[in-house]
């Protein structure tokens, strides 16, 4: 049993309020997936818990040419099979299927995976990739952080006192020369992966890589780019260049240090860092030429 | 009709699938209070002080004990060297301190956080080769000459201090053997293996409710695998006679051999008095992985010699059981893993040492195969190996080198119902051995792998059962077996229910209590079927006398020419000649009829005896029960990017002497193989440098789910059937034989798929794609 205040507000203002008023000792509650093992754990001590369970207005799916809006309350059964219909979304549409089981994912949100900021995600892999922002509500109004700039690390996120998280955006790019895909590891069906690498590529008129972004899961607090894995294919010949995505690959696993974890020695997970980030770049090669 | 043999229904599963059935975690007694355990950070300690003084003071706290509470007795199991709380000394990471009884299970908790212990931390010893030295960087028990045993260990010069089991096999010339395979052109093949950390991590943790009455006897209600095991060790912890102690067994929600003891209840149960409420402990899971006995490693190093022709001459091995802080449940593994080493093989010479040693880790118990499944993996990859090497397939070298009916193994068990031809031969054909694995497109690879396992059931052993008829004919079988989900209970209906003729519904079983039901050993060693099958059968024969000798005189013929069926009591060949059961329950009187003084409770004990084997030599007769055979075969699918291995098929041919329930064998089968395939490529209890599990929640020890099982159409069970003649009906037990050869057919398959072995378990993907990138390095394989 937890000992703390729960406290249900009804709109985003409301919740805001309640989360400046009681400062640190304020965490939110939405699907409770990750809470609850938080909770449990002892790694969050609460004095408040704010459900936003009433909050309405954070549940919706809405696209336009900027990009898709999704409330940070949708679950994450409602985001599988998104990609079919924002197809700029398939790289979460990757992902979604693989967390947990079927019953946490009919409870858990978006917003909640994001939030708990959990090293290992899936989720915030994906999204990074995707080059999402967030969008923060609070005391001042709204400001938008870029998700790679709001995750800052393990279990840890960029929201000031009295913020909420309220919609996650994901822009929109031409689906005729640029996809993103996502590729994982894991021990065993519905759990964290071991390692997981998101990769978005942009093909110019010549088959040559405009742009591309690769992040990697659970090898630092927080995902992280890599950097030498993507200079290394910036305006270079990637389609059907299998050596440059290797090369990639092991560019990437050249520049990660990861700890050890009772799932993997670090050691393995480099290996993967390597495959998973080939992998992720053919198909979204393969998407962006389909 | 026969019932026997049929796949009735499971009787307990309407009351599991609607959550009606009782488990010890819904038991709520009047002024039911909550306990928890103070438990040491430390892997090796000396305890200098505990105040308890604030945890006492907190509002809501009924009782703190500490080991001065306690009557100062070590318990165990064969060897008595451990405290029911840490008395002096803390040798394990998770060892109960303390404990604590409050109103609710947080105060209690946070009790527990009051309770203030003062420790001289002392160096950890955590290398089993470490331990075994003469003189050891560490002694865990210094104090071990002064200990109670129960059981002769061999003699040594000089006993290693931190040594608790030696165990020796001496059987033929193994100098000659060596010298042979060597002189003729023959092999000596020799290997290291291992088999990791395993737990049981049963569905329903460890727990227990403990209430006592005015008259100073102590109720225990606990999930565990033997009433009377656990009633004996509560009064021997608790200082009480055993008949001041009644064990009831609710609904188990799993065992596997990891509740054979009822530690945590012997702590409520000494709250409770303090307290003078009925107190509950139930673990939580992290304390269950953690802190409750696993299967520890075992380190094998074994050496054979083989002739060219592939035919095992001789074979040497030195083995290691990586023992905890205590000797507990594992205590005669290093004796009953020596079992597999002839297995089903014929061995002229065999050469045995093997050792348990006390290191700062959690204590080793029982794990569905008790040691069995350890020695296979060792065994059967090595006659994959040897296979190889002589160039003879597989499956042909294990023929060669099987025994015949009859025969005694190296160490004098006898062969009977001997299957391991069949199981090994059906297995096969199932798997399409001698068919090539398809190939795949890079980077995956298939292979497939075979092995043959042994299981014996231990003796000496008894089972005691009653078996009452009632004025309806009904049946009530009144038994200490426990239904463990093996389906024991099903089993044991079915048994009643064919003796007498009647259906399934019946028969009414009474189930574990000590105080109503008679003694049964325990459910374990594969053994409920075996001997409680026989007491049962035993005690319907007897009641089934006492029916003919009360229906003689009414139908006026001779006891020995009346048969009991369906209700009914006729004379044999005339069967119009009868009257019904309940006839003899009443009495004509005056006009009408009254209930006669009539009562028919047939009593049976069945027993196996076993002669003492010699810890020097490991000869002697009989030494088991039983021994039960299986093959198992698996087809791989190797990632060599990843190292990921997924199992494409799965095949287990067990013999069980006459399927009972051929559907209770099936689901063993394949119940058995998920968890056989759980040891042998993902489960592994980590630990961090101080000797602390860090992976002790579900989230991270990895047993498999459905989805790393083979496809439905790719599980295969085969049931085999070569009666036992000791055995009800011929059966012999399933419920460990399924788990022994499945990691060594796992292994084997990826050998067959990308030439590399993994000499320990799990075999894990890091481990798997490390052993490809060092044959690539090197050129070739590793095996």
């Amino acid at each position: 049993m937890i000992d703390c205040h729960y406290l249900e507000p009804t709109s985003v203002s409301e919740a805001c309020t309640l989360l400046a008023e009681h400062g640190d000792g304020a965490k939110v509650v939405a699907g409770g997936q990750s809470m609850a093992i938080l909770l449990r754990n002892g790694l969050s001590q609460p004095s408040h818990l704010i459900s936003i369970q009433h909050v309405t207005g954070l549940e919706d799916i809405n696209a336009s040419n900027e990009g898709v809006t999704i409330g940070a309350k949708v679950t994450l059964n409602r985001l599988s099979g998104i990609g079919e219909t924002h197809p700029t979304l398939r790289a979460l549409d990757d992902v979604v299927s693989d967390v947990a089981d079927q019953q946490i994912r009919n409870f858990a949100t978006l917003g909640g995976a994001i939030c708990e900021a959990h090293p290992a995600s899936d989720i915030t892999v994906a999204l990074s990739a995707l080059h999402a922002t967030v969008k923060l509500a609070g005391a001042n109004g709204e400001r938008t952080v870029p998700i790679c700039d709001f995750v800052t690390g393990a279990f840890a996120t960029a929201a000031g006192p009295g913020e909420l998280l309220t919609e996650v955006v994901v822009p929109s790019f031409d689906l005729a020369s640029a996809a993103a895909a996502h590729r994982r590891f894991a021990l065993r069906a519905g759990d964290y992966p071991v390692v997981g690498v998101g990769a978005f590529v942009s093909l110019d008129g010549s088959g040559n890589c405009e742009d591309v972004r690769v992040v990697i899961g659970n090898c630092s607090g927080a995902p992280a780019h890599a950097q030498e894995a993507e200079a290394r294919l910036r305006g270079n010949s990637i389609v059907g260049n299998n050596g440059a995505l290797a090369e990639a690959g092991e560019l990437a696993a050249a520049h990660v240090s990861p700890a050890d974890d009772p799932m993997a020695p670090s050691e393995y997970k480099i290996d993967l860092v390597s495959v998973l980030t080939r992998e992720a770049l053919e198909e979204a090669i393969a998407r962006a030429t389909a | 009709m026969a019932v026997v043999g049929t796949s009735t229904k499971r009787i307990d599963g309407i009351e599991k699938v609607t959550g009606t059935a009782e488990f010890t975690t819904d038991i709520v007694l009047p002024r039911m209070i909550h306990a928890k355990l103070k438990r040491s950070p430390y892997a090796h300690a000396k305890i200098l002080g505990i105040d308890t003084s604030k945890a006492e003071q907190m509002p809501g706290v009924r009782a703190v004990i500490t080991a001065a509470d306690l009557p100062d007795v070590r318990l165990g199991v064969l060897t008595l060297d451990e405290h029911l709380l840490a008395h002096d000394k803390t040798r394990l990471v998770g060892e109960p301190v303390a404990a604590v009884a409050a109103d609710t299970p947080e105060i209690a908790r946070a009790a527990c956080e009051q309770i203030e212990v003062q420790y001289e931390e002392l160096p950890p010893l955590f290398d089993p080769e470490e331990a075994i030295r003469l003189d050891p960087p560490v002694v865990l028990h210094e104090e071990y000459e002064e200990y109670e045993k129960l059981l002769e260990i061999a003699d040594m010069d000089e006993r290693p201090p931190n040594l608790w089991q030696a165990y020796r096999i001496r059987h033929g010339d193994m100098d000659a053997a060596f010298k042979k395979a060597e002189d003729e052109g023959g092999h000596v093949i020799e290997n290291r293996y291992a088999t990791g950390y395993v737990h049981t991590a049963c569905m329903e943790p460890h727990g227990a409710v403990a209430q006592w009455s005015s008259d100073g006897s102590l109720t225990l209600w606990a999930g565990g695998q033997s009433p009377y095991i656990a009633r004996d060790g509560l009064a021997k912890a608790l200082d009480l006679s055993p008949s001041k102690v009644r064990v009831i067994v609710p609904f188990v929600g799993g065992a596997f051999g990891g509740k054979l003891t009822v530690k945590e209840g012997a702590i409520a149960a000494a709250l409770a008095r303090k307290a003078r409420r009925p107190v509950k402990i139930i673990l939580t899971r992290a304390e269950d992985l953690s802190a409750t006995a696993a299967r520890t490693p075992f380190i094998f190093d074994i050496k054979d010699a083989v002739t060219k022709d592939g035919i095992l001459i001789g074979r040497k091995v030195t083995s290691i059981l990586w023992g905890g802080g205590y000797s507990g449940e594992g205590i005669l593994k290093p004796i009953f893993s020596t079992h597999l080493y002839p297995g089903s093989y014929r061995l002229a010479a065999l050469w045995v040492d093997s050792y348990g040693v006390y290191t700062n880790r959690v204590s080793g118990g029982a794990l569905r195969g008790y040691g069995c499944a350890e020695s296979a993996w060792a065994v059967e990859t090595q006659m994959d190996i040897i296979a190889r090497k002589c160039d003879i397939d597989a499956v042909e070298l294990r023929i060669n080198n099987l025994l015949t009916e009859g025969e005694r193994t190296a160490i004098t068990m006898p062969a009977h119902a001997f299957s391991a031809h069949e199981c090994l031969t059906k297995c096969a054909d199932a798997i399409e051995w001698g068919t090539p694995s398809e190939s795949l497109e890079s980077p995956w690879y298939r292979g497939k792998g075979i092995a043959l396992g042994n299981k014996y059931s231990f003796a000496p052993t008894a089972s005691s059962t009653e078996l009452k008829v009632h004025e309806d004919a009904s049946c009530e079988l009144r038994t200490s077996a426990v239904d463990l989900g093996q389906g024991a209970y099903t089993i044991l209906t079915q048994i009643v229910a064919d003796e007498f003729g009647i259906e399934i519904d019946q028969v009414k079983l009474v189930t574990p209590d000590t105080a109503i039901t008679p003694f049964d050993h325990v459910a374990g060693s594969s053994r409920q079927t075996f001997h409680t099958g026989n007491a049962t059968r035993m005690a319907c024969d007897d009641a089934k006398s006492q029916i003919r000798t009360l229906a003689a005189p009414k139908l006026e013929a001779d006891p020995d020419d009346l048969d009991v069926s369906g209700g009914r009591i006729f004379v044999k060949g005339s069967p119009e000649q009868s009257i019904e059961v309940e006839d003899l329950f009443v009495v004509e009187m005056l006009a009408g009829k009254r209930p006669a003084d009539v009562e028919v409770i047939g009593k049976a004990t069945w027993e196996v005896t076993a002669s003492p084997h010699d810890p020097n030599t490991g000869q002697g007769e009989e030494p088991m029960a039983y021994m039960g055979h299986g093959a198992q075969a698996a087809e791989v699918e190797v990632n060599v990017e990843t190292g990921q291995v997924r199992i494409r098929k799965f095949v287990s041919a067990i013999d069980v002497g006459k399927a009972m329930n051929p559907q209770g064998v099936e689901m063993q089968n394949y119940g058995g193989g998920c968890m056989g395939i759980g040891i042998a490529l993902h489960e592994d209890m980590c630990f961090d440098a101080n000797g602390e599990m860090t992976n002790a929640s579900l989230m991270d020890y990895k047993i498999p789910s459905i989805v790393e099982m083979p496809l439905n159409e790719y599980m295969e069970s085969i049931i085999v059937e070569v009666p036992h003649q000791h055995g009800p009906y011929g059966a012999k037990g399933a419920g460990e034989i399924v788990v022994v050869p499945t990691s060594p057919a796992i292994g084997n398959a990826i050998y067959d798929a990308i030439g590399v072995r993994i000499w320990d378990q799990p075999l894990t993907p890091e481990k798997v794609l490390k052993a490809w990138k060092e044959k690539k390095a090197s050129g070739n394989g590793s095996g």
